[in-house]
């Protein structure tokens, strides 16, 4: 068993048994714990960009071409120096001992199960996509937690306003965007066609706005 | 009014995205796009649009 300084982070659908950390409530809370000086420890599966972390909430303007993608990716390094960085799966945690259980991993192969004991541990839970049991959304619709989903959804709506410009009848082209991310991009998305230099893009959005072609709903609203 | 929305939110984002490096180059990126606009670009052509044409079957 090792055993950590100070703190352990670790977070991340524990109820599916593994850890993948959800970098703003992880990296912000390690943010606003450097001034206190003591070693951190983050514990993450980190399956898609080994060693860094994503600044989720500015995804939608990375997929609106507002932000760079790679400005929004920060390497964990950077975010402190003190920062122990363990690639693995959490497959238990004892609050009482203060111990994590981590199966480890490095670039996809596995390695021996370490146990780690910190003075504290903090847990970071993250978030998944709720698709609230509508049928086929979980198919059809792009979630918005990952780097490749702001280039999905920015390509997808380039080429749905591509059909759009292209259709006769306006009515039938829709792009429905919900939750928060949702909102958000609607505001990056509407200014896409004016800023591309297409006309017939923005005469599209022009006539779909109104007539809510163009739409945002927030579910929990 | 809109322009004071958007900029509590960038204040914000660039509030909480962690290393000043970071910071810099998204201020840059917005003051970059507000002088020159924006040129957003399909990485991947052949996406399929996800209009409701093609998602309901």
């Amino acid at each position: 068993m090792s055993v950590l300084k100070e703190f352990a982070y670790a977070g991340g659908r524990l109820a599916l048994g593994y850890l993948a950390w959800k970098a703003f409530a992880g990296s912000t809370q390690i943010w606003r714990d450097e001034g206190r000086g003591n070693s951190k420890t983050l514990l993450s599966s980190a399956p898609v960009l080994p060693w860094h972390l994503l600044f989720m909430p500015t995804l939608a303007e990375a997929a609106g071409g507002e932000v760079d993608s790679p400005h929004i990716v920060h390497p964990v390094d950077h975010v402190s120096p003190r920062i122990q960085f363990i690639e693995g799966t959490v497959t238990g945690i004892e609050p009482v001992r203060k111990t994590v259980d981590v199966k480890r991993s490095r670039n996809g192969n596995n390695l021996a199960a370490q146990q780690y004991q910190a003075e504290h541990i903090v847990i970071a839970l993250g978030s998944v996509t709720n698709f609230h049991d509508f049928p086929d959304l979980a198919r059809v619709a792009i979630s918005m937690k990952k780097l490749e989903d702001a280039v999905v959804a920015c390509d997808s709506a380039l080429a749905c306003l591509e059909q759009a410009s292209t259709e006769e009848d306006p009515n039938n082209v829709s792009c429905q965007l919900v939750g928060y991310h949702g909102i958000g991009a609607l505001g990056d998305y509407a200014d896409v066609p004016h800023s591309n230099g297409k006309g017939s893009y923005a005469v599209t959005a022009q006539n779909a706005t109104p007539a809510g072609k163009l739409v945002a709903r927030n579910l929990r609203g | 009014m809109r322009l004071q929305q958007e900029s509590w939110w960038r204040a914000t984002y660039v509030a909480e995205i962690p290393g000043g490096g970071q910071k810099a180059r998204i201020l840059s990126d917005w003051v970059l796009d507000f002088i020159f606009g924006r040129d957003p670009i399909s990485l991947s052509p052949g996406t399929p649009a996800l209009s409701r044409k093609n998602a309901i079957h």
